[in-house]
């Protein structure tokens, strides 16, 4: 145990920057399950890079607000293409989504492949750490959050086609570059598995408190245990989605395969 | 990480010396034709290199016996040339997210040190040494590390030009 890693000043902005993240992912979550489209987060985050590696390739400054207009422009243009491949190809949209995704990866490979620092680039731009975050950084995140959420809220979470495309992307471009990847994933898919069977308001409220108990015990975990925090998290997510399931009303609402029926 | 050793030692002027010493004999003995040429060349090297060696030293005199905190393990051999004393990395371990008990100590040390400098590579993403600088107070400072590392960098005698005019800018 190493109490010194209990530190607010670390932890806190890490701690929101969670929880924003969390209120776009929960709900969106549930529609990339119900779609069975989950790959799509990869797809996107991976096509938002390529958005950045084709910025830098043309020149524009790598810290400043055309990257993110790079990443976003990129990312839209990504989804606007899934929202068609989506209406004309239904049946195909997850080989689709991800045959997209190694295109887009494999396509940042060939415009870095002469540059000697674009290992390293791609790197920072899908792994993440979840602890360099500062308040400055989260206040646009906050903004983006909250008026993807008023939009969700506005449509009544009935999101399809291009809307909800756009609106996935925009939320991952933003939190991809906050908490890495692997986080992104874990709160996208976990929560709303957790509580894939529950119908009703309920659920939501359900999932966000899964996914806020996931954050908040890794963070404390890995500084009294001395481990990465980005990592640690994912397993404390789907700790507390498997805990969630002695919760009666949780349990009681999957669906029971139905054994032993010949 | 470099099982063999640290491999980094373009940051140290003396070193590159002795690499040039090593070619110069070898492409000698591989093309002896031409051997009096790299000799005369590796002597004009020598002479305007030993010159500037002789410049950097005297105007790096501030910085030396200065604490600083670097992103990764890459400065060695600058740091033992210039008599910088190293207390502290953000990665100690290359690719692999340091932890919260270890970016509290290195706040604090980097805090009480009187740290001239918080150094990265200037391939390196700037979020994690912005981040100790905004918590400790120190400025960050990214080297260009290689020669095309920045716009001054344009060769082995840019590359030092430029460590050291960006060292010496965090100099109070």
């Amino acid at each position: 145990m190493n109490w010194d890693g209990l530190d607010l000043g670390i932890l806190g902005p890490a701690a929101v920057a969670g929880l924003i993240v969390l209120s776009t992912h929960v709900p969106l979550g549930r529609q990339v399950l119900a779609r069975s489209i989950i790959f799509i987060d990869l797809a996107i985050a991976q096509i938002a890079a390529l958005g950045v590696i084709s910025a830098g390739y043309f020149g524009v400054d790598e810290h400043g607000l055309g990257v993110q207009m790079a990443a976003a422009a990129a990312a839209l243009a990504g989804a606007a293409l899934l929202a068609f491949t989506d209406r004309r190809w239904p049946e195909y949209q997850e080989p689709l989504i991800g045959t997209l995704f190694v295109l887009a990866a494999t396509g940042g490979l060939l415009l870095l492949a002469n540059n000697p620092q674009g290992g390293e680039h791609l790197k920072d731009l899908l792994v993440g750490q979840i602890l360099w975050v500062s308040y400055a950084q989260l206040i646009p995140a906050a903004v983006l959050a909250t008026l993807l959420l008023g939009l969700i809220w506005w449509r009544r979470g009935q999101l399809s086609g291009l809307p909800f495309y756009a609106l996935f992307a925009l939320a991952i471009t933003s939190s991809v570059q906050l908490v890495g990847v692997y986080l992104v994933f874990a709160s996208l898919i976990v929560p709303a598995l957790a509580c894939a069977g529950m119908r009703g308001r309920s659920w939501l409220l359900v999932a966000y408190l899964v996914g806020a108990l996931g954050y908040a015990l890794g963070l404390t975990l890995s500084a009294l245990l001395d481990l990465p925090s980005g990592a640690l998290i994912v397993w404390t997510l789907a700790g507390t989605a498997l805990l969630a399931q002695w919760l009666p009303a949780v349990r009681s609402a999957h669906p029971r395969a139905n054994l032993g029926a010949h | 990480m470099h099982p063999q050793g640290n491999p980094h030692i373009q940051m140290d002027p003396r070193r590159v010396l002795q690499v040039a010493i090593a070619l110069a004999a070898r492409l000698a003995e591989l093309d002896p034709g031409n051997a009096v040429l790299y000799r005369q060349r590796l002597a004009d090297f020598s002479a305007r290199w030993s010159a500037a060696i002789a410049g950097w030293e005297q105007r790096a005199a501030p910085l030396r016996g200065r604490n600083i905190v670097v992103h990764h393990d890459a400065w060695f051999y600058l740091t033992e040339w210039l008599g910088i004393h190293q207390v502290g990395a953000l990665e100690p371990r290359p690719g692999v997210p340091p932890t919260s008990a270890h970016l509290a100590g290195l706040i604090e040390t980097t805090k009480t040190a009187n740290t001239l400098a918080i150094v990265r590579a200037a391939y390196q993403d700037g979020k994690a040494s912005d981040w100790l600088a905004e918590r400790s107070g120190v400025p960050a400072v990214a080297l260009p590390f290689s020669v095309g590392g920045d716009a001054q960098a344009k060769d082995l005698f840019g590359l030092f030009d430029s460590t050291l005019t960006r060292l010496l800018g965090a100099v109070r």
